[in-house]
């Protein structure tokens, strides 16, 4: 009984900890840790029990980002008959998730187990979309699927990168991404 | 006057020399320190600092030399004046080989970003002038701006480079993909 409370509030303190360092990290990376401390509300020691160092903190809160960014593309409506419609949902997700935790992502590159798993995960919201598309003849089936999802990953980070550096607005990334994505991944006239 | 002149032309000739020997060393052994680097390439150890402070600054120098070139080459390809979806191949089979021909170099794709970017955001390597002839002739969608179809070719054969190089694809199956992929993404319909 004593152990369940002590395994429920451990749970808890991870849970708040991983929140406030997902709002904060996500949006700037080079926060500091005392500042998520802090926003998390957890006493220090308890905090620095669950994450020792800055390393642990950032890949937890990498595994956390991919987790909603994977909720986040699997509620995109994907619309069977409608290819195109599908595309513009999907990509739509997908810069959501870019423009909300673009600079932590670009800064775990090459540095993340959990970031470069998801790269690749067979579970992916993307690659289902892919295969089922495929399946139904809406999607081009002369690309490898992995392939197919590649260009979905370099069309998003340009549209993404283009937002960041002011060249383009959202909302022309949204519509330039989608627009890309259909002439790429349909089947070829 | 005269001297200075000849003076600085053999160290830029020096310094070409001295990354170009780099390239090979890297080729063979992508983990070599400056000191191996020298060894190998046949360069005195003060030959080789009196260029680069450092690993890093040679590593940067590497990218810098390789984007000038492949901006080079790409100009010879679009100075041949042949249709869009023709010279697209070329640009396609060409990235591979550069691609192949550094590969030490592709994890730092992204530290050429500063230095292509403005470029492209200029309108001043040979590859968006075409484009954007290739626009006003109506061969390229007229639906996107010049500096959006550069960018997203640019990361779609990046990301190509890239799954060459971990062996997803084979070199000749690569170029053909991307070709198709650089094509459909661009022609106008």
């Amino acid at each position: 009984m004593a152990e369940d409370t002590l395994r429920a509030d451990a749970e808890r303190n991870r849970r708040l900890i991983i929140d406030a360092a997902t709002r904060i990290l996500g949006r700037e990376p080079e926060a500091s840790v005392q500042e998520v401390v802090d926003e998390s509300g957890v006493g220090r020691t308890t905090f620095y029990r669950h994450f020792p160092n800055r390393d642990e903190l950032l890949e937890a809160v990498t595994e956390e980002v991919m987790d909603r960014a994977r909720r986040r593309a699997a509620e995109a409506t994907i619309v069977a008959g409608d290819p195109e419609t599908s595309i513009r949902n999907l990509s739509r997700a997908l810069l959501d998730v870019g423009f909300e935790w673009g600079p932590l992502i670009a800064s775990r590159e090459g540095a993340s187990e959990a970031f470069e798993a998801a790269k690749v995960s067979d579970e992916s919201p993307t690659l289902i979309f892919l295969d089922e598309g495929r399946e139904r003849g809406e999607l081009r089936t002369d690309f490898p699927r992995d392939w197919m999802r590649s260009l979905v990953q370099a069309v998003a980070l340009t549209a993404i990168e283009q937002v960041a550096a002011g060249d383009v607005t959202r909302a022309d990334a949204y519509r330039y991404a989608a627009d890309t994505l259909i002439s790429a991944l349909l089947p070829a006239r | 006057m005269g001297d200075e002149g000849s003076q600085r032309r053999d160290a830029l000739a020096n310094r070409q020399a001295v990354i170009d020997a780099a390239a090979e060393v890297l080729r063979e052994d992508p983990e070599a320190t400056m000191v191996e680097i020298a060894e190998q390439a046949g360069l005195g150890r003060s030959t080789i600092y009196r260029h680069f402070a450092s690993r890093d600054e040679l590593f940067a120098a590497l990218v810098t030399d390789v984007a000038a070139r492949s901006i080079e080459r790409t100009g010879e390809i679009v100075a041949r004046g042949v249709g869009l979806e023709q010279t697209l191949r070329a640009i396609a089979e060409l990235s591979i080989e550069i691609g192949l021909r550094y590969p030490f170099l592709h994890a730092l794709h992204r530290e050429a970003l500063p230095v292509v970017r403005p470029l492209i955001r200029e309108g001043e390597t040979p590859f968006v002038a075409y484009m954007a002839a290739a626009q006003e002739r109506g061969e390229l969608r007229s639906d996107q701006p010049v500096r959006w179809i550069a960018s997203v070719q640019n990361a779609v054969t990046i990301a190509m480079v890239g799954d060459v190089l971990s062996r997803r694809f084979e070199r000749a199956e690569a170029a053909r993909i991307l070709g198709d992929s650089l094509v459909a993404m661009a022609v106008a319909r």
